[in-house]
């Protein structure tokens, strides 16, 4: 009853989705009683849509195996947490999921942007719609999560024992957050396009909903890569997986649409250019859904195998990129206005900024279509895969992060680079900083590269921080003004700094990772660098949902313990599945990362141990990246209150 | 697809993380740095996007071990890889080879740098000509 009580909600929500498109084309001049009665037919929708997707999880609750979906990704050994989070680890239950967040995103838009022309919301709120019909019409016909099964079973088949982790029950709902938020600012631009009236101010709606989609997207990808690390069990990080390329792509271009709307707001320019990217984020957003759900890939993201569906995603997205491109082309405004570009204005370098990060986007993009060009076009198999990225990425990286704080210190306008006296001199501090490292290890022209842009990011944009109250006349007024009450100013710097410190942590790890693999008896003790550890022992025990065998590791330096190290080997009996769980000690310089490999004989087991340095500053960054997007978003609420 | 899938499974799931094992790590440090070198950038033919560093497939072994024979024999890295792509082709290299439409591949990115480039420098003078002109229509 609860599933065919979803399956009736869902089917709601879908006609009262294709009633208020009907409602947005038919009626343009609608009475203001009119409207809020559309307001509330559109939480409406939402609501259904959220006891559509809260009945999916309560069959998991139940573990009601006579539900399809539910007996092959459930089990009735399952914790209660992974049992809920199986609703949306599969196709089905997240293609829902996907629709329950475009609907928030879209009762959030319309809650917050009641003052703009009615028009133009209307359009956007249009086009927000029919990207929800798209996906419901697809979820109803070819991926319906409530299917019943004839002859239910009586366990299920559980859920993929390495995606059993708490990591990974976030992960999803936050990078959904993310991927469609930016359906957002796709919405807004063509909802502008299809608005006649070019007058219309959308910088700062743009703005908002570009930097939400930013923080989420950040923090997702994040959670992935955290997962990664302690999960698969050799301490990577970022492996070039098709996956993890398509969820960069609309990041990157996000990115580039966050700075260009700077120049928008400020020169009330290259609005066409924003609008182009604003489309061609969500449409990666979508691509990357093909990519990962059309079965192109096996992985353990590829929920659905079946062509069928894939074809049919294909052509959802194919429909919906195209009318949005065709919409632009025939749409834009010719209106030729050549803004007047100094050499050394900001203006200018935020262009060739945003063109480095497209260029970073194109190719990581053609890396992960290659595959599919040459075996489409001349039959034969080719990979793509970290090496590849690494020489033809690192060049644009560089340029990238070289740039950064000359362009975030040079002015709007600028006729001349006087200001950026202070800054250069920051590059032979870099340079010393950056050689010092060399005193204790060998020398590698890469990692002083490296070195060098992440200490030149950090101090530039702690440099500009603080010119920023030097410039005022006297000490009062500097304190009125003090960047602490700028949002915005913190929010970038943050970002900025937190980049500096994501490259730093990539060259230490890349550069001075330790790794030693051995056979190791239990009570034997041995060196990796100068820490010495030491075998304390082994110990069997039985789960709930597995059986494990845990080993127990003490690292010391100079006799004083560092801390204990237990990496684990787990037996799934559910999917007769054998997982090794990495032991990860972090410290502020140094990770301690364990691995328990085979068994040798009674007392000797291969043990896998690594040292890396500074992985920490890896995440710490990308977090600042995300706090910085989420800094940069209270400037909004200060605004709103100030105007009140 | 089923069937790649449960290799996968088999390769991926049911025996990562113990990869390389002591017994197979060369004594010489240089030619051991040089066979993980190579290891990066070969392709484990029967997992989900690993190299044969990382996978614990019979396959990556069996290729781990062969690479360490062929360097300790005092073949160089680039007639190894050689060996390797005409054996199982080109899809067990991870960096594709320089060559034929691969040079596409690798070129594309910097040419579309390049190129988009100059075009915002010509619009950049265009526009300080326009400009000009426009002021000196001012005046």
């Amino acid at each position: 009853m609860v599933s065919e009580l979803g399956h009736f909600f869902l089917i709601s929500a879908f006609c009262l989705n294709l009633g208020l498109i009907a409602n947005c084309i038919l009626i343009r001049s609608a009475l203001a009683e009119y409207v809020s009665f559309f307001d509330k037919l559109e939480s409406l929708m939402l609501t259904f849509l959220a006891i559509s997707f809260s009945l999916l999880i309560l069959s998991f609750i139940n573990s009601d195996f006579s539900v399809k979906l539910v007996a092959n990704n459930s089990h009735l050994l399952k914790p209660f947490l992974y049992k809920v989070a199986g609703a949306w680890g599969n196709h089905e239950g997240s293609m829902l999921l996907w629709v329950l967040i475009l609907s928030v995103y879209l009762f959030l838009f319309q809650a917050s942007s009641r003052d703009y022309s009615k028009v133009l919301v209307r359009n956007i709120i249009l086009v927000q719609l029919s990207t929800i019909a798209l996906f419901l019409f697809y979820l109803l016909v070819l991926s319906n999560p409530f299917e019943r099964l004839e002859f239910p079973p009586l366990n299920g088949q559980d859920l993929n024992p390495i995606l059993q982790d708490v990591l990974l029950v976030a992960h999803p709902p936050i990078l959904y957050l993310g991927y469609l938020g930016l359906s957002i600012p796709f919405s807004i631009a063509v909802g502008f396009l299809l608005t006649n009236d070019r007058n219309l101010n959308i910088v700062s709606l743009l703005r908002f909903w570009s930097l939400v989609p930013f923080v989420f997207l950040t923090l997702g990808i994040l959670l992935g890569s955290i997962w990664a690390y302690y999960e698969l069990g050799w301490g990577g990080w970022w492996f070039w997986d098709p996956v993890e390329n398509v969820s960069l792509l609309p990041w990157l271009i996000n990115l580039a649409l966050i700075h260009s709307i700077l120049i928008l707001e400020r020169r009330n320019s290259l609005l066409n250019w924003a609008i182009l990217l604003s489309i061609i984020g969500f449409s990666f957003s979508m691509i990357g859904t093909f990519i990962v759900r059309s079965g192109l890939i096996t992985s353990v993201h590829a929920f659905a195998n079946d062509p069928s569906r894939g074809l049919f995603i294909l052509l959802i997205i194919f429909l919906a990129i195209a009318s949005s491109l065709l919409i632009y082309i025939t749409k834009r405004s010719n209106h030729k206005n050549f803004m007047k570009l100094n050499f050394a204005s900001k203006e200018l370098w935020i262009i060739v900024q945003n063109l480095t990060l497209l260029v970073i986007a194109t190719i990581v993009f053609l890396g992960t279509i290659w595959p599919f060009i040459i075996e489409a076009m001349f039959d034969e198999q080719v990979s793509v895969g970290e090496p590849f990225y690494e020489v033809s990425l690192t060049p644009f990286v560089v340029i990238f992060a070289f740039m950064l704080p000359i362009v975030s210190k040079i002015r709007w306008k600028g006729k001349n680079f006087n200001n950026l006296r202070t800054t250069i001199g920051l590059i032979f501090i870099s340079i010393a900083l950056s050689a010092s490292a060399f005193i204790w290890k060998d020398f590698k022209f890469l990692t002083f590269i490296g070195l060098f842009l992440s200490s030149w990011v950090c101090l530039g944009s702690i440099l500009e921080f603080t010119s920023s109250f030097k410039s005022q006349l006297n000490f009062i007024d500097s304190l009125k003004r003090l960047p602490v009450f700028n949002s915005r100013m913190i929010g970038r710097t943050c970002a900025h700094f937190g980049f500096g410190l994501l490259i730093f942590g990539v060259t230490a790890v890349t550069s001075w990772e330790t790794e030693d693999i051995r056979n190791v008896e239990v009570g034997e003790s041995f060196y990796v660098q100068s820490y010495q550890i030491v075998f304390k022992g082994i110990d069997y025990s039985v789960e709930k949902n597995f059986k494990k065998v845990s080993g127990s590791f003490e690292v010391l330096n100079n006799n004083e313990l560092v801390g204990t190290l237990l990496p684990e080997k787990r037996l799934y009996p559910s999917r007769n599945e054998v997982t090794t769980e990495a032991s990860i000690k972090p410290t502020f310089s140094n990770d301690f990362y364990m691995v328990l490999g085979n068994k040798i004989d009674e007392n000797a087991w291969v043990v896998r141990t690594y040292i890396k340095p500074f992985i920490s500053f890896i995440w710490i960054g990308v977090i600042l990246i995300a706090l910085g997007g989420f800094v940069s978003l209270l400037s909004f609420y200060k605004y709103k209150t100030l105007k009140a | 697809m089923a069937r790649f899938y449960y290799i996968f499974l088999i390769c991926f799931l049911a025996s990562r993380a113990f990869a390389v094992e002591p017994y197979e790590i060369l004594n010489d440090a240089k030619l051991e740095d040089r066979a993980r070198n190579l290891s990066s950038n070969i392709r484990c033919l029967v997992c989900q996007n690993e190299n044969i560093d990382s996978s614990e497939s019979e396959f990556a072994k069996d290729l781990r071990l062969f690479i360490r024979e062929q360097l300790v024999e005092g073949r160089t890295d680039d007639e190894i890889e050689e060996f390797l792509v005409s054996k199982y082709g080109t899809y067990i290299l991870f960096k594709p080879v320089f060559a034929g439409y691969n040079i596409f591949l690798y070129l594309f990115g910097p040419f579309i740098f390049i190129f988009s480039f100059i075009v915002i420098l010509i619009v950049f003078f265009k526009s300080k000509k326009g400009n000009e002109a426009c002021d000196q229509q001012k005046k």
